[in-house]
């Protein structure tokens, strides 16, 4: 995988701190503080478990980014997917939820 | 570090009835840990090692502490915070048997273990018991609690915060990879993103 997104700027919907606070329980949200300093500064950060997700070029196009990624916030219960743009050096956060809200979701 | 670290459990501790309240003091830790150890390989440097990480692998699955220890990031990694003292205490108790670094359990742990509990530590102690000294260190060491809390092996001697197992993903079992449907995915409307806050 290739990994080269380190320094990134982090950007998020304005309305995102509500999803935090709807999605994630308090005890997790200074987690995932931290994972989001790891995911900026060293996306291989192996608290990360990052990975990239196969997505088609339409997708891609239709979302407006170049790839799509999550990392753990805490095992497999807690994920964060997130989209990358390259030619702005964005990280940019598009989903947060436990295993359950992701796989309906995104299933 | 993933591979080594990386843990097949079997056993999650639910947080139900007795469960929920349970928690070791230290020596009854301690003696659980060196009565399950082989005898052959309990010694000071693989009891603490275990005892670390049964410890953030249950606040990890659990969010809870499972005992009264403390632990420190020293030098040789994260251990019992006064383990020498306690080691020595226990000795005079006649609780362990000590041989310069070789320990002996002379009673068993009289600590009334939940079964979920019991299943969940034996099971890391198992796991953690085939690494060698070496590689128990090394693992310690590459810990983001202990990193953390060393700031990078900068800062030795501090006591390891237990909030910061949470970040502990290593302790992940990778089964249950999924993958997503693509059509799903949140559109966000670009005009309406800002920097992400710390």
């Amino acid at each position: 995988m290739n990994y080269k997104f380190n320094g990134y700027k982090i950007l998020a919907e304005s309305k995102f701190k509500k999803i935090i606070q709807k999605n994630l329980p308090r005890e997790y949200r200074e987690v995932f503080d931290e994972k989001i300093k790891y995911l900026s500064n060293n996306p291989e950060h192996p608290s990360l478990n990052t990975k990239q997700f196969h997505v088609s070029k339409k997708t891609l196009n239709n979302l407006g980014v170049d790839e799509v990624w999550e990392f753990y916030i805490n095992r497999k219960q807690y994920r964060c997917i997130f989209y990358l743009s390259h030619i702005d050096r964005t990280i940019i956060i598009a989903y947060i939820g436990n295993h359950t809200q992701i796989k309906n979701r995104f299933k | 570090m993933k591979a080594e670290g990386k843990t097949k459990l079997k056993y999650m501790a639910k947080s139900k009835g007795k469960n929920k309240d349970f928690i070791f003091n230290t020596k009854d830790f301690i003696l659980y840990i060196l009565n399950r150890i082989e005898p052959a390989k309990s010694d000071k440097i693989r009891l603490n090692k275990i005892a670390f990480f049964v410890e953030f692998a249950y606040i990890f699955y659990n969010n809870k502490n499972l005992s009264r220890a403390n632990y420190a990031a020293i030098d040789n990694g994260p251990v019992i915070d006064g383990y020498d003292a306690i080691l020595k205490e226990m000795a005079k108790e006649k609780l362990i048997a000590i041989n310069g670094f070789a320990l002996r359990p002379l009673i068993s742990s009289k600590a009334d273990v939940p079964k979920d509990v019991a299943n969940f530590i034996e099971s890391i102690i198992d796991k953690y018991s085939k690494l060698s000294k070496s590689e128990l260190i090394s693992l310690s060491h590459n810990t983001d609690s202990y990193k953390i809390t060393t700031d990078n092996e900068k800062k030795m001697g501090n006591i390891i915060n237990k909030k910061l197992a949470s970040l502990e993903a290593f302790f992940c079992d990778d089964d249950s990879d999924q993958e997503i449907n693509e059509k799903n995915l949140p559109v966000l409307d670009k005009s309406k993103l800002v920097e992400y806050e710390l």
